[in-house]
């Protein structure tokens, strides 16, 4: 096999893409997580790690371009150096996401403690479900679970909107809870935002695979 | 794909040297005042087949051809002189290959063999063709110097010159930059594409780039066989066959 | 000293003694010649005919001026003579309007009488023992059309050198057509295969057949079938046979050296194969042909047994192609011939210098034409 050098450098911003994938899961689940228990603690640390993603994020977009210099990549190289150039973005900005909850999260903590809407957990699940089909399929190049992760993002659409109408009547019955509500409404738009950069990802993989390009 | 007129039609096109079938069952629509670039490795039938473009395969010795080209619709194998053919489908060289004359006279070359003898429209001839060839400006106080005293790339260029002096419908360029350095090879790559607005090019190409560059239309050849044709930026960015895409990307062999 | 540095001493001095040999025997031959030849070259040798010749010549004297003969010079005829070391009487001076130029032999042809010419006889009086005054009072006062007994002396060499310059181009003008004609056939147009092997090998073995066994052909085909007799045309004939190998091969090798992409290129601009021979091919062989001609004419100026059997060995400046007129020596003939018959070792050593000089001026001409064209084509 020739291009020995340029495979190997493909292979290494494979797995660096993989490594910022499971890096934002376990930001993504310490989310969850602190979001159940409003857990300060994990919060600040979540907002820590998204330091630790931004610079990841720079080095990919670094190597992508050097490589795009030095090997001229052409046909599926080129898709899935291209891909991975807006991937990382997505995958950044839902990192950013996980920082921007774990804030409202630390300021939940200081009001007084309200209840958790309900559907959020279900919301969270398809979200969590929809990432880790993301990365899975970008690992395996699997057009079929990247098709799924846009099909399902309908779903998280949906809850938001059922979760939104819920907090509404729930501020509109009892006014204490309007600052709470308000936090939780800010963390379902963020959820909902996450499993669009899954959305995105999902359809950047699949111009990876078959060279079309998917309008959303 | 069908809104230019179609140049040379290909129809099952077989070519054996001897008992090696080199080229099999070609089949290609090449398109009037556009770039159709050739890739392929060495030994895949690539410059042979070019070669039947103009039928200069004719020169070898046992060469056996079967199926049918067509240029502008009339069978270049049957019903077409050989000598006209060749006027009208002209071809550059890979190497450099001014005849050992002077400038002027190798791009007279052609018109006087084609019988015109008057002074002052052999000049007119000469100038036109050199210009075609942006080379006019660098070689115009040296018309009488000999053609090898210049540079590679601007004997490439003379060359072309020559060719087109000839006032083909076709220029067939064989690997035309393979020996030149890269500034001459962008120069002739920017000649091509100013040449597809009167001429239909035919290239072939070791330089993947320069065919993904300069190209409309990309024909990936394998051991006789063409494996792809399409658009260059089709076949350069998604190619359907696995081993155009193991070739364009390096992973062959 | 190890014994492979002695090794490569003794080597290396085998070398130089041999190189130092071979010139060494090449300087003894060039001036054995020169030593034995350079006295005998002076302007008669290189002007004058091999053989004397007498003529009887009329000349219509004019007026004339004065008696005064003192000094041998008598202006009735506006000559001057002289005796010279044999005490034979000579004409060292001619006017320019002199009568002898206009004089004719006994068939009324004009025959000039030239400076150097020597008077045996004019009139009835015999020039024997005679001094320049009763020369010159006999010449003076002899009829008003004198008959004069002249005797143009020989011992030149111009009839040979022009025999050999009149061969070498007849020999050309035959063989470098055939042969460069031949040669493009074989390497252009003839397919490979047995047939054109069994033809080049052919042509390969008919190079090395003696010359001696060519002139016995020619002397058989030419001299006497076609009743030639020993000609020119039959020497030239059979000389053409024998340059034919040579340009043919000369020439095959100057045209295999041509890029094989000048002809692709050329018919890729539609020229036929004619024009591609014609206008592409011979002249970027040229140079190549020029060398075959050049060896050529050293063949043609060194053959000496092929010409000896076809061309004859008189000297004269052959006037025909074929018959009597047309025998002629060529200076290598004439060399061998010398020596065979006279063994006059430094005349045959003058005509070698005079040979030497020849190959040389013509090697120079083909150098220089073959220059001309090279830089014609801007390939210097």
């Amino acid at each position: 096999m020739t291009r020995q050098v340029f495979i190997q450098e493909l292979e290494q911003l494979h797995n660096n893409v993989i490594k910022m994938g499971s890096i934002v899961e376990q930001s993504m689940n310490d989310t969850i997580l602190a979001l159940e228990n409003i857990d300060v603690e994990l919060a600040k640390k979540i907002i820590i790690r998204d330091d630790e993603i931004d610079l990841l994020e720079q080095n990919i977009e670094r190597d992508c371009i050097n490589i795009i210099a030095k090997q001229q990549p052409i046909a599926s190289d080129l898709r899935k150096i291209t891909s991975i150039m807006k991937i990382i973005t997505d995958i950044e900005r839902m990192a950013d996401h996980c920082a921007d909850i774990s804030e409202y999260i630390i300021d939940l903590n200081k009001k007084p403690k309200a209840k958790a809407p309900e559907n959020l957990d279900k919301m969270v699940t398809a979200m969590k479900k929809m990432v880790i089909d993301t990365i899975d399929s970008f690992v395996t190049a699997d057009l079929k679970k990247a098709n799924n992760v846009i099909a399902s993002d309908d779903e998280v659409d949906e809850y938001f909107n059922v979760i939104r109408d819920d907090l509404i009547s729930m501020m509109q019955v009892n006014k204490d809870v309007i600052p709470q509500c308000v936090d939780y409404l800010m963390i379902i738009k963020y959820l909902e935002r996450m499993a669009d950069h899954a959305t995105n990802i999902a359809e950047w993989i699949t111009f990876i695979v078959t060279g079309d390009l998917v309008l959303s | 794909m069908n809104d230019t007129v179609s140049k040379f039609s290909v129809n099952d096109l077989d070519l054996f040297y001897g008992s090696f079938q080199a080229l099999k069952k070609i089949n290609m629509e090449i398109k009037e005042n556009e770039i159709t670039a050739f890739i392929g490795p060495s030994g895949c039938g690539k410059s042979t087949f070019l070669k039947t473009l103009n039928r200069m395969n004719d020169l070898v010795e046992n060469v056996q051809i079967g199926g049918n080209i067509y240029l502008d619709g009339v069978d270049i194998y049957s019903d077409i002189d050989v000598i006209k053919l060749r006027s009208r489908v002209g071809m550059v060289f890979q190497q450099p290959n001014p005849f050992p004359m002077s400038i002027y006279d190798n791009v007279a070359y052609g018109p006087r063999i084609h019988g015109i003898k008057k002074k002052n429209q052999l000049d007119e001839i000469v100038e036109k063709s050199l210009r075609q060839a942006a080379i006019w400006d660098e070689v115009k106080d040296k018309l009488k110097k000999s053609a090898l005293a210049v540079s590679g790339g601007q004997q490439q260029r003379v060359c072309i010159a020559r060719t087109l002096a000839v006032e083909p419908e076709v220029i067939l360029m064989d690997e035309p930059t393979s020996a030149l350095d890269p500034i001459s090879t962008l120069k002739i790559e920017d000649l091509a594409v100013e040449l597809k607005k009167d001429y239909t090019i035919i290239i072939v190409t070791h330089n993947m780039q320069q065919a993904s560059r300069i190209s409309d239309k990309t024909a990936f050849f394998l051991l006789g066989e063409m494996i792809e044709y399409g658009d260059t930026h089709q076949i350069f960015n998604n190619p359907v066959d696995k081993k155009t895409e193991d070739y364009i990307t390096g992973r062959f062999g | 000293m190890d014994s492979r540095k002695m090794k490569d001493g003794i080597l290396q001095g085998l070398i130089y003694f041999s190189t130092a040999f071979t010139v060494l025997v090449l300087v003894v031959i060039l001036g054995f010649v020169l030593y034995k030849g350079l006295p005998g070259i002076n302007l008669n040798f290189l002007t004058r005919m091999w053989d004397s010749k007498t003529t009887f010549v009329k000349v219509v004297k004019e007026e004339s001026v004065d008696n005064n003969t003192k000094d041998g010079y008598i202006s009735s005829l506006g000559i001057t003579i002289d005796l010279d070391e044999k005490n034979k009487v000579y004409i060292t001076e001619i006017e320019s309007e002199s009568p002898v130029k206009e004089a004719v032999n006994l068939k009324n042809d004009s025959y000039p009488i030239k400076k150097g010419d020597i008077i045996t006889k004019a009139d009835t009086t015999i020039f024997e023992n005679i001094t320049i005054e009763e020369a010159a009072t006999a010449l003076e006062n002899g009829n008003e059309t004198m008959k004069l007994k002249v005797v143009r002396p020989g011992g030149g060499i111009i009839p040979m050198l022009v025999s050999t310059i009149y061969i070498i181009l007849l020999s050309l003008l035959i063989s470098a057509p055939i042969g460069i004609l031949a040669a493009i056939y074989l390497n252009e147009y003839a397919k490979a295969g047995r047939l054109l092997n069994i033809i080049r090998f052919a042509i390969q073995n008919l190079a090395g057949i003696p010359s001696i066994i060519y002139g016995l052909f020619g002397m058989l085909v030419f001299v006497q079938m076609l009743q030639m007799q020993y000609s020119i045309l039959a020497g030239a004939l059979t000389l053409s046979i024998i340059l034919l190998p040579t340009i043919i091969s000369t020439t095959e090798e100057a045209l295999k050296a041509i890029p094989a992409t000048y002809r692709q290129s050329s018919l890729g601009l539609g020229a036929t194969k004619l024009q591609t021979n014609y206008k592409v091919v011979l002249p970027n062989a040229l140079p190549g042909i020029l060398v075959a001609i050049i060896l050529s004419i050293g063949r043609i100026v060194g053959e000496s047994a092929a010409l000896l059997l076809t061309a004859g060995t008189v000297a004269q400046i052959p006037t025909a192609f074929t018959g009597n007129e047309a025998a002629a020596a060529t200076l290598t003939t004439k060399l061998y011939w010398l020596i065979k018959e006279s063994g006059d070792l430094s005349g045959a050593s003058s005509i070698a210098i005079v040979l030497l000089v020849l190959i040389i001026v013509l090697n120079i001409i083909s150098k220089t034409i073959t220059k001309h064209f090279l830089a014609k084509q801007g390939n210097k």
